[in-house]
């Protein structure tokens, strides 16, 4: 009998922004796995709510927005029930989060090393005597050495000559370097990555998503990189998760995802990139845009732009099918899915909850 | 919008495109009052200050008083609120037996007309120097741009407390004597502007469009810049205004005979404590239409700014 | 994918000659005298001969500070090159104007360069005036070309809106009110304007979204088809070159160190850099995979350009002292153009040659 739990278990999540205009939901009913030492992918375009997802895991929404629903299942505990200061002494220690501009990330005015410090004296990783922080000498060479170390481990060549330059004095994949040094100094067990190689060339990003796959191989680090790329979430993450309009279309292995995706939403994403192997194949575009998060319609979200609509698609909210294992998606057309005139959409929502 | 069909007669043309620019004009003037009305503060500062233009304009009609010459026989009569005082004076008189009120009124005019004529003047000035600087750089950037710290460095009062000793009392020259030094703050920010929107991918636009640069700097880049002027210049009016008033407090400006309130309030210095209402009620005037301005002003920012921003 | 192609044999449309473009960043008179500071050269582009023949699309790839936007600029004459220059059908493009034929059977004119070559922007956000409405932006090209009548004008700008995808309501809109898609739409609408043969796009759908990239990259094949356009592909995304372009540049600190036939390039990358290049792509299909090649270190700054080969600090697979030493020629390897050492027997070109006749017959121009 398993009692094995996961790493990371978001159930039923739900962020709601109030606005001038009405409510926007960034995010609803977010259902989220992750193991120890596991590599997530959430991927999906601007707006579909996936940067929100990891704001809440750090509970980083900002006012008004708030978590209506859900609960965040973090190593037995529910982050969402913690008080702000136990937050702040897991947000950093446990979980770290890196984001996309790391020239607007770190801090102009301190040196990079300096800045790697501090989030292992706000977390007391060393341990130390009873004096305060700026008199403890043993402490803060301790600490000192730890961030050298950290700046070796993720690449940056000769960290003694870069512990004390600033920010700007170091090229674009440097940063994101010293960034995810920043995060990792205190061995979280969980890194967030808000689309880190976005601003950064090709080949910067292949060094950036090489250093990470190190860091998760060697730490067991378990890793959520959020990305538009399914090119880049294919070659990075064992599972894939697809968010569209605030919601989940479709989750599950990289694999069957990315070969045999179910969603007409993923299919959509696949087609319209150009593919390397073959000039003459088209590129296919999906038709009209990203739905206005205030105005959505009812039943599926994705139905205006979705090639397979049937009627029914567009009467009610459309639950999760399970087709195997941890595969998940939220398609009627692709599930055959035989609507019996006596289940109501309540009921069938609510039995199909995974 | 239907096309009409094409019609051989030029006017029909004419007329076509200024009724699109007349839909605009009024799509965007609609939008603003709209925007007004959510702005209280604005809106009331923006009704004061729309009162008191047209009582400087209409001032003859609704004053039925000489402002320059009064009946001695009534002079310092208090307020009408106040006992001893006539009906005929509401706010009292003054030294002279010149009905305060009437005097207000007229010098509502001098104060308007000083304050935007000479922001105005300012910002034309800043506005032509700081586009060539901003757009051209170069050694005229330099002269330019150092001439203007130059005028930096000297604080206003005093500067235009010796520039009018100079040149000698008056109203052009008051207003002259404001220019020489305000107009440097909108050079600066014209030319600060003009720099920063050079290098934007529109301007890059234009040219391959086939602009030239003078059609360029007038037509794709100022409307831009003239937001955050225009309401530079609105705060300025009542700064301006309170500069005049203080020049004519210190008897430098404006002729004693002609209403003026801060010559009004030097006026009635020396009866201070029997006669307070000489000096306090064009005070209270100055001090009613520049927070009024500056109200109007400051909402006038918030409205234009973020709307650049927002996506309808 | 283009249908007009007439072949390489004739000079190319466009052609940049030895065009080398250098920004100097110079300190103020009190920091040269006070602290001996020096002016810095910012060499952006290095020496770049490159030819675009009528009705081809040619792709520029490379990383940030390769100067393949730089070059975009040169060849619109939105920026001056420092050396070098730009020739339309054989003559150096001198006052702005040059000489063509506007409409097939007239005789040939002298007109403004840009009614010959566009661009479109890659930012959508700060390439369209925010003070302006559409019909403003778009009037203001056609008025270059001498339309003066208003209703002819709007006419034809709500034919443009129709032909990128746009309707005519739209026209008395601000550009706030739209979506990146719909702004990037309107710049193209605007490029079009002035009916060029030649446009040039910097990177026109980088800060797009995935499935609006797909729908540009559409609209931009269509109007190719039908406007018998030469384009000038600027871009960092490999797979949206490989698909539109039949020739591919790459660049690497203002040179370019590989051009050729797109398949060619793609199937058997000679140049070290186009190898690692190609190899970070990430791909979701795994056949399409290649070995990965982590270059060490980081794209180094145009202002200290490495001697000899500028590629030599970071590849691995030097051919020897030479590589730091001297800037290597092209040398015709296969179906492409390589500077690379590597390749010194084979034999060097010295201009650039027409490339090898494609396998397609060039379609009947109605």
């Amino acid at each position: 009998m398993e009692n094995h739990k996961p790493l990371l278990e978001i159930r039923d999540l739900s962020v709601v922004y109030p606005s001038k205009r009405g409510d926007v939901q960034a995010i609803n009913s977010i259902y989220l796995k992750l193991e120890k030492g596991g590599r997530l992918g959430l991927v999906g375009e601007s707006g579909c709510g996936k940067s929100t997802v990891l704001l809440a895991i750090s509970r980083l929404i900002s006012r008004p927005g708030k978590v209506t629903c859900g609960e965040i299942q973090f190593k037995g505990k529910n982050l969402l029930k913690l008080s702000p200061r136990e937050m702040r002494s897991v947000r950093g220690k446990e979980i770290s989060m890196i984001f996309q501009d790391p020239q607007t990330t770190l801090n102009p005015v301190f040196h990079v090393g300096e800045q790697i410090r501090e989030s292992l004296r706000l977390h007391n990783i060393i341990s130390s005597s009873k004096l305060p922080w700026p008199f403890d000498i043993a402490r803060k060479k301790l600490e000192k050495e730890r961030v050298l170390q950290a700046m070796q481990e993720v690449g940056i060549p000769s960290p003694m000559d870069r512990y004390a330059i600033y920010p700007h004095q170091f090229s674009g994949g440097m940063q994101q370097r010293a960034l995810i040094a920043l995060a990792l100094v205190c061995e979280p067990s969980l890194l967030l990555a808000d689309e880190p190689t976005t601003a950064l060339d090709v080949t910067i990003q292949a060094q950036i998503l090489n250093l990470m796959l190190k860091i998760n191989q060697d730490h067991h680090t378990a890793i959520i990189l959020v990305t538009h790329d399914l090119g880049v979430a294919a070659e990075f993450c064992d599972t894939i998760t697809v968010m569209y309009a605030g919601r989940i279309v479709e989750q599950g292995p990289v694999d069957d995802v990315t070969l045999n995706p179910q969603h007409p939403y993923t299919q959509g994403l696949l087609a319209c990139r150009p593919v390397i192997t073959n000039k003459d194949q088209k590129v296919k575009p999906i038709p009209g845009n990203v739905p206005d998060v205030i105005d959505l319609p009812p039943g599926c979200v994705f139905a205006p732009r979705c090639p397979h609509t049937k009627e029914v698609c567009t009467e009610g909210p459309i639950p999760m099918f399970q087709t195997k294992d941890n595969l998940f998606n939220r398609c009627l057309a692709q599930v055959n899915f035989e609507r019996d005139p006596q289940w109501s959409w309540e009921h069938i929502v609510r039995l199909c909850d995974e | 919008m239907e096309i009409n069909p094409p019609i051989a007669q030029p006017t029909n043309r004419l007329i076509h495109l200024w009724r699109i620019r007349l839909r605009i004009w009024s799509r965007d003037t609609k939008e603003f009052l709209r925007e007004l009305i959510r702005h209280p503060t604005a809106l009331i500062g923006g009704i004061i200050v729309v009162i008191y233009i047209l009582a400087a304009i209409f001032a003859p009609q609704i004053t039925s008083y000489d402002p320059s010459t009064g009946n001695l026989r009534h002079r310092l009569k208090p307020p009408a609120f106040m006992e001893g005082s006539m009906k005929e004076y509401p706010l009292g008189t003054d030294a002279q037996g010149r009905d305060i009120l009437t005097r207000i009124i007229y010098g509502a005019r001098i104060s308007l007309l000083v304050g935007v004529l000479s922001v105005g003047i300012s910002v034309l000035i800043g506005i032509v120097f700081g586009a060539i600087t901003g757009f051209y750089r170069g050694v005229i950037d330099s002269i330019i741009s150092r001439f203007a710290d130059l005028l930096m460095a000297f604080p206003f009062l005093i500067f235009a407390i010796g520039v009018m000793a100079f040149i000698g009392p008056g109203v052009t020259n008051l207003i002259m004597a404001m220019i020489f030094k305000s107009w440097v703050e909108f050079f600066r920010v014209v030319r600060g502007e003009m720099m920063s929107e050079k290098t934007q991918e529109y301007v890059e636009a234009a040219k391959v469009t086939g602009l030239g640069n003078v059609a360029i700097i007038i037509r794709e880049i100022m409307p831009n810049i003239i937001q955050s002027v225009f309401v530079l210049a609105t705060l300025r009016i009542g700064e301006m205004i309170i500069m005049e008033a203080s020049l004519s407090f210190l008897g430098l400006g404006i002729p004693p005979h002609i209403p003026a309130w801060g010559s009004m309030v030097a006026s009635g210095r020396d009866f201070m404590l029997a006669a307070w209402w000489v000096s306090t009620m064009p005070g209270i005037a100055l001090v009613i239409l520049v927070l009024s301005i500056n109200l109007f002003a400051e909402g006038l920012r918030d409205i234009l700014d973020p709307r650049l921003k927002t996506i309808a | 994918m283009s249908n007009a192609f007439t072949g390489y044999e004739s000079p190319p449309l466009f052609e940049a000659r030895n065009i080398k473009k250098h920004f100097y960043i110079t300190p103020s008179i009190l920091a040269r005298a006070l602290i001996g500071a020096k002016t810095k050269v910012v060499r952006a582009v290095d020496g770049v001969n490159l030819g675009i023949w009528q009705g081809e699309t040619v792709g520029l790839v490379g990383e940030s500070g390769c100067g393949k936007t730089t070059l975009g600029r040169i060849f619109t004459t939105l920026l001056e090159p420092t050396e070098g220059q730009i020739l339309y059908r054989g003559t150096a493009v001198t006052g702005g104007k040059v000489e063509t034929v506007l409409k097939p059977g007239e005789k040939p004119q002298l007109v403004k360069y840009h009614r010959v070559a566009q661009i479109i922007f890659q930012n959508p956000y700060s390439s369209l005036n925010p003070r302006k409405t559409v019909r403003e932006i778009i009037t203001t090209p056609l008025r270059s070309r001498n339309m003066r009548d208003p209703l002819e004008i709007e006419e034809e700008i709500i034919r443009l809106l129709h032909r990128v995808g746009l309707s005519r309501r739209h026209i008395d809109s601000y550009p706030h009110q739209f979506s990146g898609g719909q702004r990037q739409r309107i710049g193209i609408a605007r490029a079009l304007a002035m009916q060029p043969s030649f446009v040039v796009a910097d990177e026109p759908v980088s800060s797009l979204d995935v499935s609006i990239q797909a729908q540009v990259i559409n609209l931009l094949e269509e109007l190719r088809e039908e406007y018998n356009l030469t384009y000038l592909f600027i871009a960092h995304d490999l797979s949206v070159i490989y698909y539109f372009s039949d020739r591919v540049a790459v660049m690497y600190l203002g040179h370019i160190v590989e051009q050729g036939k797109t398949t060619a390039i793609f199937e058997s990358p000679q140049h070290p850099y186009t190898q690692a290049l190609l190899a970070a792509i990430p791909q979701v299909n795994k056949e399409a995979r290649r070995q990965r090649i982590i270059l060490p270190g980081s794209v180094p700054s145009p202002i200290d350009p490495p001697s000899g080969c500028p590629f030599h600090p970071r590849c691995f697979k030097r051919a020897g002292k030479i590589c730091e030493e001297q800037l290597p020629p092209y040398f015709q390897v296969g179906e492409q153009q390589v500077a690379c050492w590597i390749y010194q027997s084979y034999s060097p070109i010295e201009n650039i040659p027409a490339p090898a006749q494609l396998e397609k017959k060039p379609q009947e121009i109605s």
